[in-house]
């Protein structure tokens, strides 16, 4: 389903579910935002699709974060878990 | 020149426009169909509706005008009616122009579209051997070419219905219905 052809081995993941719930926005206003059909959006979350460079520093822009916050080839750990162990508080 | 360029420019841009809104539209109807069991069924019945027209073909071909008939309007309603359900749960993948898709739908439709083509041109060559090794009415191998060509125009839709997964209710949350 990506835009390039890509091994079942290297996955992208992404944090969007969990950074869309934080700032309040559905699938539908990120995807006006970024111009994209809300399902493709929910294919994103599902890992059904892959963005292109251009998409993923769309949404970015829209979270105004950088691409490896976003998005990465490992599987993200909880933000929660993130913040309070690693952030050391 | 410029002048006139720019009227068509602003109309091209107002079809479009009047297209976007026709498929806003269109994404919301049948909410309950909107799933891959039901567009499936679609797809299968798509397919009988264009095995009729084809039966409708041969049965020209060998003479029997009545069930000609009856299969050449039979399979258009089945096909034509599920065609147009179709048309509608599967979206402007379908059906819209390719500039108005985002990336996922283009590389989804550019797929469907190349193995519809694929399909096309094999049911083309059908028709042409067929015109010219069966014997029957001149007519025949028009009316099967006809058939064929029919079917492999269905063929998007059939494909892009039997694969699209089910519509994930939040994918519509806070769209407003038209």
């Amino acid at each position: 389903m990506s835009p390039v052809r890509r091994g079942k081995e290297l996955p992208i993941y992404n944090r969007l579910p969990v950074l869309r719930a934080e700032r309040g926005l559905s699938r539908a206003a990120l995807a006006t935002a970024v111009e994209v059909n809300p399902q493709t959006i929910g294919a994103l979350e599902r890992g059904d699709h892959y963005p292109s460079l251009d998409l993923a520093f769309r949404i970015c822009a829209v979270f105004d974060l950088p691409v490896e916050a976003v998005f990465s080839r490992e599987p993200f750990t909880p933000l929660s878990t993130q913040v309070y162990r690693e952030g050391g508080t | 020149m410029s002048e006139e360029r720019g009227r068509l420019a602003a109309y091209w841009d107002r079809q479009q426009e009047r297209l976007d809104e026709v498929e806003r539209k269109r994404a919301l109807k049948l909410p309950t169909w909107r799933t891959r069991k039901r567009r499936r069924a679609l797809s299968v019945l798509v397919v009988a509706g264009d095995l009729i027209l084809i039966a409708g073909a041969v049965c020209y071909q060998t003479g029997q005008t009545g069930a000609f008939l009856v299969c050449w309007l039979g399979g258009g309603f089945v096909a034509g009616g599920a065609q147009y359900l179709l048309r509608i749960l599967t979206g402007k993948m379908s059906g819209g122009f390719s500039m108005r898709l985002d990336e996922r739908e283009r590389e989804m439709r550019h797929r469907v579209t190349y193995v519809s083509y694929q399909i096309l041109v094999t049911m083309m060559l059908f028709a042409v051997l067929y015109g010219l090794l069966v014997p029957g009415p001149k007519a025949g191998g028009a009316m099967m070419a006809c058939a064929l060509l029919v079917t492999g125009t269905t063929v998007s839709a059939i494909i892009l219905g039997w694969s699209l997964p089910d519509d994930d209710p939040e994918d519509f949350e806070g769209v407003s219905p038209a």
